[in-house]
């Protein structure tokens, strides 16, 4: 026989062996791979359940923290320990019909240990076949338990159900199947398991012979309640399954928002979850929802359900909306609800009871222990009377729900967000007052303030206190911070609150504001206040276009520049008639876009804005070098300055004349002339407009322009304007001017002599170059020759936007009070004195 | 015969050498035209005017004059638009040193408004030029200062309070040293009455002994405070001890203020010479504590 052939007969023979495999252990039997169901007949409805044996029981089972560790079984009602065992215990005990089990650890082997729920005695020992201790179920005298276990190696991986007699603790029957199995949940003499997830397995108490098994659809069962001949089941959804003597049908579902709580915890606890004895997830973070069966689909049987998130208890309905919330004193190590109460151990000791509609508080014990973990299945949920605590009246949801989102406990974050998104749906005014309390809670989390930043965004109440919130300045004496701009100006926005409009200029003058929230005030400003918004945001820019301490971020001066610059029209009429380079604003960006010491970023942003928003027949700039372009012999400038454009018109102002002196014939209500044109390196003229555009106008001018020779350059190309100002309505005494001896723009100052005084508009001798900035009263002599010189100054500065204004705005200082100075009151104005 | 090879590079070397020296000439013209400028002969327009420039060393230079000028006020509303239009950190500070040369009221709108500057640096300035204007309808502008978020801001405005006589800020004077505001030691030991001396001494043990001395070293000094709360002070600095207290009381003992008087003087004498002092310890030197 070949070594091939010897492989292969090997490996068939192992194939088969693997597959027919038996445990070994009695008549217990080892179910193959595929599905649990494989030859068990059909699930079908069993008989009339069993009556509660333990209603009149009034027990908690708990264990102690080590080292000290130990089972307890106290007796609520009595208000007395009924018996307690010391020993390491490996999971929640839990109260069954006569007896309390748990997992507990002894030579060095963990066993099922069973305890008389009146005696106390041991009733059952037994080692467990596998790691995890799932839970147990006591159906008449049978005590059955699942265990499981997880390995690599397919013999040892698996699930065992094992049912002991609950008075001898002896070993009734025993059943492994190699993959997951859950919890079993007892009902009708029999025991149900869920099996892969999927499957739903009935066991004969008694013998553990299959009576049934089904595929109950595709999706996965974490948890199965049996309700006579109606399944429950389902993981964060309820699902209704109806058994029959046929083939089990689906009712129908119940979906609830359980999703969206912390944690994601399903509708019910898992029933494959080990629930440990230690402090564990299993009872800090509970959902408790008790379900109707009665109707064709689950329902709600109480109209809601609870959720504990460590020391938070939240109340929901039906439809998710918060009833009540509380924050307790410790975690909850325990949750239960019925109709008409919530019951809550927590890991301090205390039972708590609350009305379920309310909140109200209904009574509370105190055990004589701190707990681990606890199980009071046993225990009515509706408080004895001695334990009834004096019912105060319902707490305020608003109230709690601050005190539960102002909690500082690190792990309390989901729930906080929680508290915050119902603090958020809360139609109080106040509420948003709460959000910022959070917000600005010293310590907060940045997770948490984004999440009050979010919900405060689209809040549609309560804006008044988001202006008022914006009141307040950094306070070093006081330890006062700054306004949370970044939670409270959307919220404005989406509000339309132009009350907010002076505080929010405030800010935006304000050192503490940060540079982050910069850009959103300017955004916001610009939205809120229009037109009146220019003057502050035309302000900021100019302060800081070149200061170093926007130079990290300059999103908030180009935020500022866009609002300033104006809407580029969307059809070509509107561009033509729309104001354009006249706009003070836009004189100032361009100003700004043309200083040498504006941040850098400002300027290429400027650039490129001022780019987009020129006019159809203005050259775009462009601010890179132009690979076309020929390359200058010896550029003398680096960059081609205002200074020498000036003076370059300056000595070509007589070719110009003639067509200026023709078009004032044409129109003389004509203020001004702009030229835009782009100089390339070489000196040349590439592209030319003129402002405003009249044909005869540019048809003269632009063999004129292009015929200008300016120096040649190193760097870029220059997009550049230039303004006349001009004035046309005064007769010209041509006897005062000699033809060619002065520029045009004397004889236009001529003109202006004697005329009447303009209203409000800027003399027209003052230069109308945006480029330039007066410092002088224009109406003293020395200032007409400052005027004169202005258009030959050499770098023109950009336009304190608010100069005047700022001294109009100054408040006018109080009178000194009216007492004799003395000697040493140096301090007191010389004006009062 | 001179190659042509030769000639080429005599050729060569005789054009740089002209190259030098006319580069030469002209860096000395510039030089000689920068020593020998002098303040306003640059041009005959007006100072003032002269802020238009970009160039930034002509900017410094103009308001260097501008700060000399006699016309303070119309210079000062120019330098104030020069500061509103947006400048480098180099020139608004400088514009706002010139201002507080100035001492022109006219100042006062943009120097308020920069107290509000984001740069720390400027609103040290700002302070400082509004302080010089010696104006009391100032303090409260100033006093606020002390609740700024930037140290070198909290403490230059503790110490202008001081110079200013604002008597009104002792209490957030106080309150600024609890916080660490050591400047404002001296600051109270100017301003505070009698009742303020058992406040400021809360901070004894808490604050850096030689912070402390500075206030007290203040009050010692003052005319008005009454001999009887010296003699306190004197008193509790004793209980304190060390080689610190000991240099600081001696020093005072050999230079008397002229506030000084003898029973005072007797008193620290004595004081001092209670004080035992232990080798080891380190003892702050002299100099530091002179009143």
């Amino acid at each position: 026989m070949s070594g091939t052939l010897a492989r292969v007969t090997l490996g068939l023979y192992a194939l088969v062996c693997a597959a027919c495999a038996h445990t070994g252990q009695g008549e217990s039997t080892v179910i193959l791979a595929g599905s649990v169901c494989s030859g068990v007949p059909q699930l079908t409805a069993a008989g009339k359940s069993e009556a509660p044996e333990r209603a009149d029981q009034a027990l908690v089972a708990y264990v102690t923290p080590r080292p000290a560790s130990k089972l307890v079984v106290y007796d609520v009602r009595a208000g007395r320990v009924r018996f307690q065992v010391e020993g390491v215990l490996r999971s929640r005990p839990q109260l069954l019909r006569d007896v309390v089990v748990a997992v507990a650890e002894r030579d060095g082997q963990n066993k099922l240990v069973a305890f008389d729920l009146q005696t106390g005695s041991e009733r059952a020992s037994y080692t467990l076949p596998r790691a995890s201790f799932l839970g147990a179920a006591q159906v008449g005298d049978e005590l059955i338990f699942t265990t499981s276990s997880l390995s690599f190696r397919p013999s040892e991986r698996g699930s065992t159900v094992t049912a002991l007699n609950a008075a001898s603790g002896a070993l009734s029957w025993e059943r492994n199947v190699p993959y997951a199995l859950s919890r079993p949940t007892a009902a009708a003499g029999r025991a149900y398991v869920i099996s892969d997830h999927a499957d739903v397995w009935a066991l004969e108490a008694d013998s553990g012979s299959s009576v049934g098994c089904s595929r109950l659809g595709s999706e996965p069962i974490e948890w199965l309640q049996v309700r006579g001949d109606k399944l429950l089941l389902g993981t964060h959804t309820a699902r209704a399954v109806q058994l029959g003597q046929g083939a089990p049908t689906e009712l129908g579902r119940l979906q609830l928002p359980v999703a969206e709580l912390p944690g994601q915890p399903l509708l019910q606890p898992s029933a494959y979850q080990s629930i440990a004895a230690e402090r564990s997830a299993y009872g800090r973070v509970a959902l408790v929802s008790t379900l109707d069966a009665s109707g064709a689909a689950p329902a709600l049987a109480h109209g809601g359900y609870y959720f504990a998130f460590y020391r938070h208890l939240f109340a929901f309905d039906g439809s998710g909306e918060l009833r009540w919330a509380h924050k307790l004193g410790a975690d909850s190590a325990e949750l239960r609800a019925t109709a008409e109460h919530v019951r809550v151990i927590t890991e301090s000791g205390q039972v708590l009871w609350f009305a379920a509609d309310s909140g109200v508080a209904l009574g509370q014990v105190k055990l004589p222990d701190q707990l681990t973990s606890a199980d009071s299945s046993a225990v009515a949920t509706a408080p004895d009377p001695a334990t009834r605590a004096d019912v105060a009246a319902a707490p305020s949801l608003q109230r709690e729900l601050r005190a539960l989102a102002l909690d500082t406990d690190a792990r309390l974050l989901p729930s906080r967000k929680l508290a915050v998104s119902a603090l958020a749906a809360s139609k109080e005014p106040s509420a948003t007052r709460d959000l910022l309390d959070v917000y600005t809670q010293p310590h907060a989390p940045r997770e948490l303030q984004g999440h009050v930043a979010r919900v405060l965004a689209v809040r549609e109440r309560g804006s008044e206190h988001l202006v008022e919130a914006l009141a307040g300045d950094y306070n070093f004496l006081t330890g006062t911070p700054a306004p949370p701009l970044a939670a409270i100006v959307p919220g404005l926005v989406k509000n339309n609150e132009q009350r907010a409009l002076p505080r929010l200029i405030d800010r935006l003058f304000d050192p503490d504001t940060r540079l982050p929230e910069l850009q959103l005030l300017v955004e916001a400003i610009a939205k809120l206040g229009g037109p009146q918004a220019k003057k502050p945001l035309a302000e900021f820019l100019a302060l800081y276009h070149a200061d170093s301490s926007l130079a990290d971020d300059v999103s908030s001066l180009l935020a500022a520049a866009k609002a300033l610059a104006p809407e580029v029209p969307a059809s070509a009429e509107a561009q033509a008639t729309a104001p354009r380079r006249s706009e003070p604003e836009l004189q100032l960006l361009e100003a700004i876009s043309k200083d040498p010491s504006t941040l850098a970023p400002v300027k290429d942003g400027l650039v490129s804005l001022l780019a987009t928003r020129a006019a159809a027949p203005q050259p775009e700039v462009v601010a890179s070098e132009d690979e076309s372009e020929p390359e200058p012999e010896a550029p003398v400038l680096e960059r081609l300055n205002d200074a020498t454009i000036s003076s370059v018109f300056s000595a070509h102002a007589g070719e110009l004349r003639e067509c200026i002196a023709a078009e004032l014939s044409r129109n003389a209500g004509l203020r001004a002339l702009r030229f835009h044109f782009i100089v390339e390196r070489s000196g040349k003229l590439s592209r030319f407009a003129v402002w405003p555009k009249r044909a005869e106008l540019l048809e003269c001018l632009q063999p004129k322009i292009e015929a200008l020779q300016f120096p040649a350059f190193a760097r870029g190309r220059r997009l550049a304007s230039y303004t006349f100002a001009l004035r046309a309505d005064a007769s010209r005494d041509e006897a005062e001017v000699k033809e060619g001896a002065k520029p045009f723009w004397f004889i236009a100052q001529l003109r202006g002599v004697g005329a009447p005084s303009a209203d409000d508009r800027v003399p027209w001798w003052q230069n109308q170059n945006p480029l330039y900035v007066s410092v002088e009263e224009p109406t003293k002599p020395t200032d007409q020759a400052d005027a004169k010189q202005a258009p030959e100054e050499s770098q023109p500065k950009p336009a304190a936007p608010a100069a005047d204004s700022d001294k109009r705005q100054e408040p006018v200082p109080a009178a000194p009070p009216e007492e004799k100075p003395t000697s040493d009151q140096w301090w007191v104005p010389a004006e009062s004195k | 015969m001179i190659s042509a090879r030769r000639s080429r590079i005599l050729l060569s070397f005789g054009t740089t050498l002209a190259s030098c020296v006319v580069l030469a000439a002209d860096a000395a013209h510039a030089v000689d035209a920068e020593l020998f400028r002098l303040p306003g002969r640059e041009s005959a327009q007006p100072l003032a005017s002269r802020l238009s420039t970009h160039d930034q060393t002509e900017l410094l230079i103009a308001l260097d004059e501008l700060s000399a000028s006699a016309e303070s006020d119309r210079n000062s509303r120019a330098v104030a638009d020069l500061l509103r239009a947006g400048q480098p950190d180099v020139v608004t500070d400088h514009a706002l040193d010139a201002l507080a040369r100035m001492k022109s009221r006219e100042a006062r709108a943009v120097l308020t408004a920069f107290c509000r500057h984001r740069r720390a640096d400027a609103r040290v300035r700002a302070y400082t030029a509004l302080a010089n204007l010696r104006d009391s309808r100032d303090i409260p502008v100033i006093i606020e200062g002390l609740r700024d978020s930037a140290a070198t801001v909290r403490s230059q405005v503790a110490v202008l309070l001081g110079q200013l006589q604002a008597k009104d800020a002792v209490p957030d004077l106080l309150r600024a040293l609890e916080l660490g505001v050591h400047t404002a030691a001296a600051a109270i030991g100017k301003l505070g009455d009698a009742a303020s001396v058992q406040s400021y001494g809360g901070q004894l043990g808490r604050l850096p002994l030689p912070v402390m001395l500075e206030g007290y070293g203040q009050y010692l000094e003052r005319p008005d405070i009454p001999e009887s709360v010296k003699l306190e002070i004197i008193a509790g600095l004793e209980q304190v001890s060390g080689a610190t207290v000991k240099a600081f009381l001696n020093a005072r003992v050999q230079t008397p203020g002229k506030n000084t008087t003898p029973k005072l003087q007797q008193a620290m004498s004595i004081s001092a010479g209670r004080i035992r002092v232990d080798d080891s310890e380190p003892s702050t030197a002299t100099q530091e504590l002179q009143p």
